[in-house]
């Protein structure tokens, strides 16, 4: 996410990410900091799925960009539902195949970007470009 | 130091030889994560795996990183802001299931700051010359995935 900061240095934005710290080293000391799950977390998810409505409840975003994982699916989830423009951008370390997240998040996002040209149907999944 | 990064998986003799090979040529000392715990070397420091926190120390000492072609090492150089020397795993030589650490090397030859070599000869020719860091310059794809994402904001 932060090699992605350019693209919204004109917007205000809200980071949030599930490790404490993360954000120190760039500036972000007010990084919203979200319970870690995945799929096999169980009862894991249904506290991330409360704080992920909680956070998208109280910031109101009109965007929705994740980079990954199940915390960044679900926050999109929750903005689709209150009508925000919801935008994911699959990890350059998938190269042959979709995450599971972004497997899912290509037909929840209104836009799903792949860093990797093989992986981009034009449609589902679009190639625009890479971090690297 | 010379930070060597086999990956977290597959044992990298063929690097790791190597770097055994020339490093009394060398400019720097080596220490090398190797993922194999048969490995031995009187020459450089080794150790099969490390610690997150340990890994991340080693590549902010490191003065180049040397690798295999995996797309974790190569995000990590960029983060770091290392000159980065990478070996693609061969699936002819049982590196790897298959050779797509040739074609991960392949699409980034373009990055400044990264070498690509294929033996031991290319790879003491490169260490002993000048070396950039990665990450320091943005480059073209990432600027069109920059724009790509500002009209999706608009």
């Amino acid at each position: 996410m932060m090699r992605l900061r350019p693209a919204f240095a004109e917007n205000k934005v809200v980071f949030a990410c599930t490790m404490r710290d993360a954000g120190a080293p760039y500036g972000l000391a007010d990084t919203i900091i979200l319970p870690d799950a995945n799929r096999d977390s169980g009862f894991g998810i249904w506290r991330l799925f409360v704080e992920t409505r909680r956070l998208v409840s109280t910031e109101a975003p009109t965007t929705v960009i994740s980079t990954g994982a199940l915390p960044g699916l679900l926050a999109i989830f929750w903005g689709r539902l209150r009508g925000a423009r919801c935008i994911w951008v699959e990890s350059i370390a998938n190269g042959e195949k979709l995450s599971g997240c972004g497997s899912v998040a290509r037909y929840l996002a209104h836009r799903c970007f792949v860093q990797w040209p093989e992986l981009a149907d034009g449609k589902r999944t679009i190639y625009a470009g890479a971090v690297l | 130091m010379i930070f060597a990064v086999a990956g977290s998986q597959l044992k990298f003799p063929r690097l790791m030889d190597a770097l055994h090979e020339i490093a009394p040529e060398l400019p720097d000392t080596v220490f090398a994560q190797t993922a194999d715990p048969k490995f031995a070397s009187d020459r450089i420091t080794h150790a099969p795996f490390l610690a997150p926190d340990q890994f991340e120390r080693k590549l902010e000492a490191a003065s180049v990183i040397v690798a295999h072609a995996g797309i974790g090492i190569l995000i990590a150089a960029s983060n770091h802001r290392k000159p980065l020397v990478v070996m693609p795993r061969r699936a002819a030589l049982s590196e790897h299931r298959n050779d797509h650490q040739l074609a991960t090397a392949g699409r980034f030859r373009h990055l400044p700051g990264l070498s690509i070599v294929h033996d031991q000869q290319e790879l003491m020719r490169v260490l002993a010359g000048p070396l950039v860091p990665m990450g320091e310059r943005s480059n073209p794809l990432s600027d069109q995935l920059f724009s790509a994402i500002q009209a999706e904001l608009a």
